[in-house]
């Protein structure tokens, strides 16, 4: 039955998660952004109330959440502050293939050592189908296995126990867990000015990094499969984020535009800005939708993997709009830093770079769709003869 | 709970509304574009098969459930936007010409007396030629700001005197009778309003003009004349009581709002179901003419996924403001939010649509059709402005700002 | 109608590319970065004439026509926002106003410094409060026998704090509204004139931003532009002018943004082939280069209007609204295209879009420009 009430077990993990929200990561974030580093104590109650394990399932020590109630948790997170929720999670991103691994294979002792360090997913790449990264292969050497090449940029890694990539090699596509402290892992961090700032933006380069045979934990069809479970997974978790970041957005400028007077009145009494506050307000709404119809699909354990590409698009294209126009309410004000808008701006843009580009999760869909096709697309038009 | 899927007599109910939009609606689609008006085949054809346009109206009053006394969860608008895309995706404008009380329905419905109930909604139930209702609001100088209106009523022995003018009713022409606003003091503002039921055929009641459109060119426009037309008392809608009780605020308008509550989302889904036809025409269009591979399908795809999503996007912002409305929660932001959105991605999709198919989707082809057809869905039940002037308010009043 | 460019228009947009290039693009990320103004780039813009092109040779100008002043803008602002904004806040916000309402010996004492760049100028209008609103200042200008003692605070002010003389804005009654409004020529180092907080920004970074106050400033009527109560007009002409130069300073950035994005798709190889293969991109490329030309349009139009005596307030108005969405737009997409690699600053178009950001903001909101635009419409 179509319905859009969260339980109120689902409400109540909103609430708890918002206010570590608002005193953690939204409170302070500025000074996160300057320090380009999240306090280690944040971090400790974080995973105190296990907020860095919200995708890992019960079989590896996680809370078990289905992908709704993650996709809530992670938008209070992302409400609070998006780039610090980055250097909160980025580290983490790894759980979705673990998870999606786990649901595979009746060994998990690997995976569940794994998911108690942090674990951190170098370059997710949305495309046509699951890829690895383009850059990095893998190859079997005197019984272990050789990792070369330089990851595309992505976050987190730097602040991770263990790293895990997805390579190409003569085998097919394979996942590689690596040890952060191997010889061979250099990160380059990238300087950076746009957004992210406290979240370990960087590229990592493998030397002729040496692994053990153990450290392959997926090899060819069962490899794809996990990725796309993970990239489905991942891309709920981003979308949700981004979501948040709109709420935020939208609520502030709205408050901000409600008190603001110009000409003898609040600005807000302008249409010119009123309608686009509705405007972010509605685009908020459509990617809280589509990421919820996602996540629903996901439960229910159908293939989400092009609705959540889709969501993800959505999501990319609402929180760019509803943080730019953040700032353009704002006016001068909101171009400085004495407001967070330009800094949720930024954080916005960056991301989107970064958790797949929209034309890429476009063609994921647009593949999709192609193949599906539209059964009774033309049926029925009965058209003139000779047009 | 949050979920999105549909019960099993929801996906009957949009099967059947499916075949009918396919295999009835469609092959009349083109025709009735052309000859501005609706087949006398096709509107014979769906009294046969005892399809109307009812969009429900009051809790446990309306739709499938009229006649289900059980306690169960209501849900005529969920249902009733599921019906909408299906008949939006076979011909809006065929749509709106089905037989039925149609937007006259809710304010009926809602507001009506046991009697004008059992009258005006009585006299749908087996009949055997096409009659309509309608929904007379919008004047010359008052459009969507429905305060504005200035058709007057005055009060006379035994009932009220109409004078003014009304446009832009749909089937007004042809209705059985129209729900006809009218204010008895337009400085009271919305306390001054009534709603009138106006029989076709009484004195000083007539249609001067049927409208030429761009696009929904099946459905008749009607422009309404009202000269010193007199309506007895027991056609005052709801009765003169409803009036008084200012504890329940201006009601005339209470009702007009109300009713813009429960068919801006069903409005918005038909504009998507048209929608959702560009883009399945221009998809099936591309897929028999075009290989997946190359720079035009590198394109295309993208363009077409961008269509798709945005339908998708549209719907669940549908969805949600019938649910609310189902669950008796005030929706009329996300009323306004699914139509203000709908209507303008449905649009921007048909657009796509056109330019995907080039010189294909404008010669005789149903898409150009289509996009004429989407047009008025970002104006009528309410401009784009007027939804965006809705949620704005919704949004600031919590800062105690009206806007 | 004509279109060309005349030699001399051609040899100024050589000699600024040459030095944009050359000079002011290679440390350019770097100042952003650190939010650095380097004196010695105006200068260097000093020397070769640039700080005083549209004025008269009479007071250290270059004596040639606002296009010129426009094309330099221009050709900064594809390697350099920043400086850009720092060239036009100095010429078409202090120094325009002097030039134009100024006495001769107003001219002679504040104009030819600022030509000659000896001297930095800046704009004092916005206040905490006030925004956009010129109408209603709180900063108080109080007449006492052949001076007027200052008293407020002005904030966002472009070159604060770097800048030697100011053209501030302040009102002798405020009960007066706009016919209050006072414009005067403050100098740095006058006492009770002093600096408040720096303010950090997204983009243009490499210009400073700062807070002025006032507290008993003690400012000869010698200072004063014009007559009391002209102030609010002053204001309002000024900032009509210095709309073509944001115009401009926005076409600058989104020619800078697509230069760089076609670069890029050119080199940049994805599925074995560069990415300028791909039509998407190409689409993009064309929409982006489109938007651009129509700015350009726009904003050469408004100038031509100003150097040829039009009213050029609504084209004006028009070529600051189009070209900085586009700018906007532009940069935005460029980094689109750039993916992963937009996002470092080993590439400019990360700051191309913060840059662009602002052009839709400052000298009146684009929102403000609508309304400019419309209210002339339907008057």
């Amino acid at each position: 039955m179509i319905a859009f009430q969260p339980e109120e077990a689902q409400s109540a993990l909103a609430e708890s998660v918002h206010a570590f929200a608002q005193r953690y990561l939204h409170d302070n974030a500025r000074e996160v952004e300057t320090k380009r580093a999240l306090p280690p104590q944040i971090l400790q109650e974080a995973v105190s109330l296990g907020l860095t394990a919200l995708s890992l399932p019960e079989a590896l020590g996680g809370a078990g959440l289905n992908l709704v109630t993650q996709a809530i948790a992670y938008e209070a997170l992302g409400w609070g502050d998006l780039g610090s929720s980055q250097a909160l999670l980025g580290a983490q991103t790894g759980h979705h293939l673990l998870a999606a691994l786990a649901s595979q294979t009746p060994t998990q002792d690997r995976l569940r050592d794994l998911a108690e360090t942090s674990v951190c997913w170098v370059a997710p790449v949305w495309g046509e189908r699951p890829q690895a990264d383009g850059s990095l292969a893998w190859q079997r050497n005197a019984g272990g296995v050789v990792l070369s090449g330089e990851s595309a940029i992505t976050l987190g890694a730097q602040h991770a126990a263990h790293l895990l990539v997805a390579a190409g090699g003569q085998e097919g596509m394979a996942i590689l867990a690596i040890p952060s402290a191997a010889a061979g892992v250099h990160f380059r961090p990238h300087a950076l000015a746009l957004g992210m700032l406290a979240a370990g933006v960087g590229s990592v380069r493998f030397e002729d990094v040496r692994l053990e045979e153990a450290d392959l934990l997926a090899v060819g069809e069962t490899a794809q499969t996990a990725i796309r479970q993970a990239l489905t997974t991942l891309a709920i978790e981003q979308g949700a984020l981004e979501v948040g970041a709109c709420r935020a957005a939208t609520e502030y400028t709205v408050a901000y535009t409600a008190q603001r007077r110009a000409f003898q009145q609040v600005i807000a009494a302008f249409q010119g800005v009123s309608f686009v506050a509705a405007d972010m307000a509605i685009e908020t709404e459509a990617a809280r939708n589509l990421i919820w119809k996602a996540a629903v699909q996901g439960d229910k354990g159908e293939d989400a993997f092009s609705t959540a590409a889709m969501a993800l698009a959505h999501a990319h294209q609402a929180v760019r709009f509803v943080t730019s126009n953040a700032v353009q309410l704002l006016g001068g004000h909101g171009f400085v830093q004495d407001h967070p808008v330009e800094k949720w701006m930024r954080d916005a843009e960056a991301q989107v770079l970064l958790f797949g580009r929209e034309l890429e999760l476009q063609s994921v869909l647009g593949d999709a769709l192609w193949q599906a096709g539209a059964k009774d697309g033309t049926a029925g038009f009965r058209l003139a003869e000779n047009a | 709970m949050i979920d999105f899927t549909l019960t099993p007599q929801q996906k009957q109910l949009r099967e059947m509304a499916h075949a009918f939009a396919q295999g009835v609606m469609r092959p009349y689609a083109m025709e009735a574009d052309r000859i501005e008006d609706a087949p006398k085949a096709y509107l014979q054809q769906a009294m046969a098969l005892g399809v109307g346009l009812d969009l429900g109206g009051a809790p446990g009053q309306s739709g499938a459930e009229r006649a289900d006394d059980r306690p169960q969860e209501r849900t005529a608008n969920r249902n009733g936007v599921l019906l909408a895309e299906e008949i939006g995706w076979g011909d809006p404008g065929l749509a709106l010409a089905l037989p039925g009380p149609g937007l006259g329905g809710p304010p009926v419905a809602l507001m009506g007396t046991p009697a004008q109930k059992e009258k005006y909604l009585g006299m749908f139930r087996g009949a055997k030629e096409p009659m309509w209702g309608a929904y007379a609001l919008t004047e010359p100088e008052a459009g969507s700001d429905v305060s504005g209106i200035r058709t007057s009523a005055k009060k006379v022995e035994g009932g009220w005197i109409l004078n003014g003018r009304k446009i832009f009713i749909t089937n007004g022409g042809r209705a059985a009778w129209n729900v006809v606003f009218a204010t008895v003091d337009p400085t009271l503002g919305r306390a001054g309003q009534r709603a009138f039921l106006v029989e076709k055929g009484t004195p000083g009641f007539t249609c001067t003009r049927i409208l030429h459109k761009m696009g929904l060119r099946a459905s008749e426009t009607a422009e309404l004349l009202f000269e010193d037309c007199f309506v007895p008392d027991e056609n005052l809608l709801g009765g003169e009581a409803q009036y008084q009780a200012r504890s329940n605020g201006p009601a005339g308008f209470r009702v007009a709002m109300q009713t813009f509550d429960n068919t801006r989302p069903v409005v918005a889904a038909m504009a998507m179901g048209i929608a959702r036809a560009a883009y399945e025409y221009t998809l099936e269009i591309l897929r028999q003419g075009y290989a997946p591979t190359g720079h035009f399908y590198h394109s295309a795809r993208e363009r077409l996924a961008e269509m798709y999503r945005k339908i998708e996007a549209a719907r669940s912002l549908v969805w949600e403001a019938a649910w609310k409305g189902d669950i008796g929660e005030p929706n009329s932001k996300e009323a306004s939010m699914s139509k203000a959105y709908a209507g303008r991605v449905s649009l921007e999709v048909c657009a796509m649509g056109l330019e995907l198919l080039g010189p294909t989707g404008v010669v005789d082809h149903p898409v150009e059709k289509l996009y004429r057809d989407c047009k008025v869905f970002d104006i009528f039940e309410g401009t784009n402005q007027v939804q965006h002037l809705v949620v704005a308010r919704r949004l600031y009043a919590a800062h105690g700002i009206r806007v | 109608m004509d279109f060309s460019e005349s030699p001399e228009h051609r040899q100024m947009r050589e000699m600024v590319r040459d030095f944009a290039r050359r000079e002011v693009a290679p440390g350019a990320a770097q100042r952003d970065q650190q939010e650095h103004f380097d004196r010695t780039l105006f200068e260097r813009m000093a020397a070769l004439g640039l700080t005083g092109i549209p004025w008269s040779e009479k007071y250290g100008g270059a004596g040639a026509d606002f296009t010129s002043y426009i094309i330099a803008m221009e050709e900064l602002a594809k390697v350099d926002a920043s400086l850009s904004v720092v060239l036009g806040a100095h010429v078409s916000l202090c120094s325009w106003p002097i030039d134009r309402f100024g006495t001769d010996e107003q001219k002679e004492r504040f104009l030819t410094p600022l030509a000659e760049g000896r001297a930095l100028g800046a704009f004092a209008l916005t206040e905490p409060g006030a925004g956009s609103d010129a109408a209603h200042l709180q900063t108080r200008a109080q007449r006492q026998g052949d001076t007027y003692l200052l008293n407020g605070q002005k904030t966002f002010i472009t070159n604060g704090g770097a800048a030697d003389t100011y053209v501030v804005f302040a009102t002798v009654d405020p009960s007066k509204g706009a016919h209050g409004v006072t414009a005067f020529v403050v100098e740095k180092g006058m006492p009770g004139f002093s600096f408040g907080k720096e303010i950090h920004k997204m983009g243009i970074r490499s210009s400073t931003t700062q807070e002025l106050l006032f507290e008993n400033v003690e400012v000869p009527i010698a200072n004063r532009l014009g007559q009391e109560g002209e102030g609010f007009k002053i204001a309002m002409a000024t900032l009509d002018g210095g709309r073509n130069g944001i115009a401009a300073q926005a076409l600058g950035i989104a020619e800078g943004a697509l230069e760089a994005a076609i670069a890029y798709a050119k080199q940049r190889e994805q599925f074995g082939r560069p990415i300028a293969d791909f039509q998407a991109i190409q689409f993009k490329l064309a929409d982006m280069a489109t938007a651009i030309e129509a700015s350009r349009l726009l904003t050469y139009h408004a100038v031509w209007m100003e150097d040829h005596g039009g009213g050029h307030g609504m084209a004006s108005s028009m070529a600051k609204l189009f070209a900085s969405d586009t700018a906007m737009q532009v940069a935005t997409q460029a980094v689109q295209i750039f993916g992963g690699y937009g996002y470092t600053v080993e590439y400019p178009v990360e700051r191309f879009m913060r840059d662009a950001k602002i052009t839709q903001i400052y000298e009146g909101t684009n929102e403000i420009q609508r309304i400019v635009i419309s209210r002339a419409l339907l008057k």
